[in-house]
């Protein structure tokens, strides 16, 4: 796993880092220019729309897509590729989601949290 | 040339005229609606109610008619008139009509029962329940007609309708328009002419004015006489030499008592609160109930933490998300702010001087009342069932939870943290 290993191409799945949709994963559908793409994220909750390539952060996955597919085609190749499980595995999600539950822990979480830990 | 006979019967005539239920009283609807027919002026009501209407209560009676014009009373013409008034069709009443005089005689009725009571609370009720159709009246949408209280403002204040013309916040009618027409000026007000009537009466004073106005109190010196009269109501120590006008509110300030007490919404029956000042500060306690001043009634519960029933301002608590199943809470009925006040302690005791140096003098023990124990115990037991219902290993982290307390850990940040 180099660092020259994820590439900006149709297919690639990107995790959308700020903005109305930040934390989810989408797929890019079609490359527009140097900057911008158009993504697709029927199976995480993304409309499809034009995305800036500085707003995504790139992932290992890449599904196998014709230029821009429809929302339709990029559904089913993305519940095909089985992607939402494979992306729950990555330590990266799972770094996301205990950050989540760590910033959301009421008092009385806290609480026994430091029982737990005793 | 009409004799002075007939003169006089033309008065009599119209009195009957004018008081189409047949009912022997002039009401204000009945000055209104002939006002109406004959197409008068409107000042013609008021001018009737100012001339012929006494005991101003928005009626002109037979009598009072007849004491007004120096008219010898007919009996048999009101007599004759008022016996109409059972047959009902003679007088070619609608059905409304008849409705309208039906509900007027049950508000009268239990206007008369309150008169009776207690005149002077009558007239600020009055007021207020003027005030209220007024005060409704400017509120409603256009199209509703605000229920005064029967047993209070007569059904004629309720047809004048004052709508809002199109959500501009202007008013059909100005405010003084509405007076005018409502005539609210009939109202008794808390004058000094109606508090003499009132006094003159005999109505139940205020203690203030029960109270004797000289006072017989005995002074020393055998040659002063023994005793002295005493003013009991005081003058002024200084009056002032230029008349003060004070700006005149224009949005009345209300009294702490009559403002609205607000409750956070994250605060609920049952819900566990962090205490953040006071006595009892970083202690999570369980919050019961909010007390008519706006305070919070709280319970550590006492065996798990050692604060009591006790009272907490809601600025200084933070509300967690944990809650308590409290279910069917039963408080005792005495728990409120009374029950609550801070009492006096005991001043001056007629010991010996020596007692009364403070640094000697054993400061009062605080006693606690039964009644405290009592209710204590009782909503306790509300609580820790409610904790039993948790099941074994969760009453175990809830108990640990309530008897620890709340601190901010190093990079803790309270903006950041959910509760």
């Amino acid at each position: 796993m180099g660092k020259l290993d994820k590439f900006v191409e149709v297919g690639r799945v990107a995790f959308i880092a700020n903005g109305k949709d930040s934390g989810k994963v989408c797929a890019i559908a079609e490359i527009i220019d140097q900057n911008r793409v158009l993504i697709d994220g029927p199976c995480s909750g993304v409309r499809r729309q034009v995305c800036d390539m500085k707003r995504l952060h790139l992932t290992r996955f890449c599904i196998d897509l014709p230029h821009s597919a429809r929302t339709a085609v990029v559904r089913r190749k993305w519940t095909a590729a089985k992607l939402d499980e494979k992306w729950k595995e990555t330590s990266w999600a799972k770094k996301l989601e205990s950050r989540r539950l760590r910033t959301n822990m009421s008092d009385f979480d806290r609480f026994k949290l430091a029982r737990a830990k005793q | 040339m009409a004799s002075a006979q007939d003169e006089g019967m033309d008065f009599h005539k119209a009195f009957l005229s004018i008081d189409t239920d047949h009912s022997g009283e002039i009401t204000v609807d009945e000055l209104q609606s002939y006002c109406r027919k004959m197409n008068y002026q409107e000042t013609f009501v008021q001018k009737w109610l100012m001339l012929f209407d006494a005991d101003q209560n928005g009626r002109i009676t037979y009598d009072e008619y007849c004491n007004a014009l120096g008219l010898p009373p007919k009996k048999d013409v009101i007599a004759k008139h008022k016996s109409q008034q059972s047959k009902g069709k003679k007088s070619g009443k609608t059905a409304r009509a008849v409705k309208v005089a039906k509900r007027r005689k049950e508000q009268e009725e239990t206007r008369v029962t309150v008169e009776t009571v207690k005149p002077p609370v009558q007239e600020e009720v009055v007021q207020t329940a003027a005030v209220a159709p007024v005060a409704a009246s400017k509120a409603a949408a256009a199209g509703q007609a605000p229920q005064p209280p029967p047993s209070q403002a007569p059904s004629r204040r309720s047809r004048i309708r004052n709508e809002q013309l199109s959500y501009s916040g202007v008013m059909l009618h100005s405010r003084a328009r509405v007076f005018q027409r409502k005539a609210l000026y009939r109202l008794a007000k808390k004058s000094a002419a109606n508090k003499l009537a009132r006094k003159l009466k005999g109505a139940p004073s205020t203690a203030a004015q029960q109270r004797p106005a000289t006072v017989e109190k005995p002074i020393g010196g055998d040659k002063n006489g023994g005793t002295r009269q005493v003013a009991s109501r005081r003058q002024p120590r200084s009056l002032p030499t230029e008349p003060t006008s004070k700006p005149r509110r224009l949005r009345p300030v209300k009294t702490f008592a009559r403002q609205r007490r607000r409750l956070r919404a994250s605060i609920q029956p049952g819900s566990v609160l962090i205490l953040l000042a006071g006595r009892h500060r970083g202690k999570r306690v369980v919050f019961l109930k909010q007390l008519a001043s706006g305070l919070l009634l709280v319970t550590g519960p006492f065996k798990v933490n050692g604060c009591p029933l006790r009272r907490v301002c809601q600025s200084f608590v933070i509300a967690t998300r944990t809650r308590l199943e409290l279910g069917d809470l039963r408080l005792p009925e005495r728990l409120n702010d009374a029950y609550f006040r801070r009492t006096k302690k005991q001043s001056k005791q007629k010991a010996s001087p020596a007692a009364q140096d403070p640094f000697t003098r054993p400061e009062a023990a605080y006693q606690l009342a039964q009644e405290r124990r009592e209710d204590q115990k009782s909503v306790d037991s509300q609580v820790m069932s409610a904790l039993v219902k948790l099941g074994r290993p969760d009453k175990k982290l809830m108990l640990g939870y309530l008897s620890s307390l709340f601190s901010l850990k190093s990079g803790q940040r309270p903006h950041d943290m959910v509760f």
